[in-house]
């Protein structure tokens, strides 16, 4: 990697695997954590109600189970009906539109998310897309009618860099 | 009696004529003019009262101007001027430092002169893409103020750690994408990105080197 940005938008071009890569896995991180968290406040309260101790993981499985896939449903479908962005996404600066560049509708985003274990339950066959499509579109994208692309502009990061240089000299250099 | 004299008047004027007409046949002009003083005759002459003597505007009235010109050819005059050589004689910076600039600038009315020009017309002419591709920002941000007013209205670390995850995705991204088109062999226009994310030029044009380099 060298340390020289290239000072070129890259807001609206078809996203790279490593960034959704990357945005998947902290998107995994944080619907996970959350989920704890909620299940844990749960159990918590419904141990308060019940005075003994319930774990919803070991007493209420199914339920878990259940909360799981729902939990994980909410929160790529809304997240990407809202602004076609989840928070791993926004985090490295992707977002979520048609294969046209328009918004996403509703109907797109449940239908991506009913689809996105199809490309990732046969060893990620369906993934194979996003390395090797020029468009980098994976099973769930092509059946959804969506594409993934940068929403972060570089250009401004770099003069913002600039900006910060001129104002503190000798801070570290962009990457 | 006054047949005679008139008689002898006519006798005599033959007589004469004769005479000359044989003095004259009999003179040598070429002899007599070599001997004659000619600059002692110029001298004798008085040139301001022959001068004075001439009607110069009934001359210049006499003169047909018209078929005079046009007996001209004035190409063949123009063919036997040397342009070069009499530009070469012309000593410009000479002529210049006689040109009092300013007060030709001093005479001309500027206000006027701009009321004059249709300043729409022109701004439809400037192509203002061009002259924004033109500016060079980093520089602008750099050395001015602007970046200073930029860093502090907008300085966070968060956004910073940000920058730099996403930078490192897009280099890697961009490295990814680079080794994949040179196993699969693609050349030439690839699309870029969705084509109302972005002008048609790009969408369809080859990959931009972006990212790291």
């Amino acid at each position: 990697m060298s340390d020289r940005l290239v000072a070129t938008s890259r807001q609206g071009n078809y996203a790279g695997g490593v960034s959704r890569l990357a945005a998947f896995a902290a998107d995994v991180g944080l619907a996970w954590a959350s989920l704890l968290i909620l299940m844990g406040m749960a159990s918590m309260a419904l141990s308060l109600a019940s005075s003994h101790s319930v774990s919803l993981y070991h007493d209420w499985r199914i339920v878990t189970d259940v909360s799981v896939v729902v939990w994980f449903f909410a929160y790529f479908s809304y997240q990407w009906t809202l602004g076609g962005k989840t928070l791993g996404m926004a985090i490295f600066g992707l977002r979520v539109v048609t294969a046209d560049g328009a918004p996403i509708s509703g109907r797109a985003a449940v239908v991506r998310t009913l689809t996105l274990p199809l490309s990732i339950v046969p060893a990620c066959l369906g993934l194979v897309g996003i390395i090797l499509r020029v468009d980098h579109r994976a099973w769930h994208d092509r059946f959804a009618r969506t594409c993934v692309v940068y929403d972060w502009d570089a250009r401004a990061a770099r003069l913002l860099w600039l900006a910060r240089q001129q104002e503190h000299p000798g801070t570290r250099r962009h990457p | 009696m006054s047949s005679t004299p008139r008689g002898l008047d006519k006798l005599a004027q033959g007589i004469a004529e004769q005479v000359v007409r044989r003095v004259v046949s009999a003179l040598d002009v070429n002899a007599l003019m070599h001997q004659v003083d000619v600059d002692e005759l110029m001298d004798r002459i008085d040139v301001e009262a022959v001068a004075e003597r001439i009607d110069v505007d009934a001359i210049v009235r006499s003169v047909d101007v018209d078929a005079m010109m046009a007996r001209v050819d004035v190409e063949a005059i123009v063919e036997r001027v040397d342009v070069d050589a009499l530009v070469d004689r012309v000593d410009v910076a000479k002529i210049i430092e006689r040109v009092d600039v300013q007060a030709i600038v001093d005479r001309i009315d500027v206000d006027a002169l701009v009321a004059r020009i249709d300043l729409d017309a022109l701004l439809t002419r400037v192509s203002i893409e061009d002259l924004i591709d033109r500016v060079d920002v980093d520089a602008l941000v750099s050395r001015t103020e602007l970046g200073s007013i930029i860093a502090r209205s907008t300085t966070s670390v968060l956004t910073e750690g940000l920058d730099l995850i996403r930078s490192q995705g897009v280099g890697l991204d961009d490295f990814t994408n680079r080794w994949v088109n040179r196993i699969l062999r693609r050349k030439g226009e690839l699309p870029a990105g969705p084509p109302l994310l972005l002008p048609a030029a790009l969408a369809a044009g080859p990959q931009p080197e972006v990212g790291s380099s």
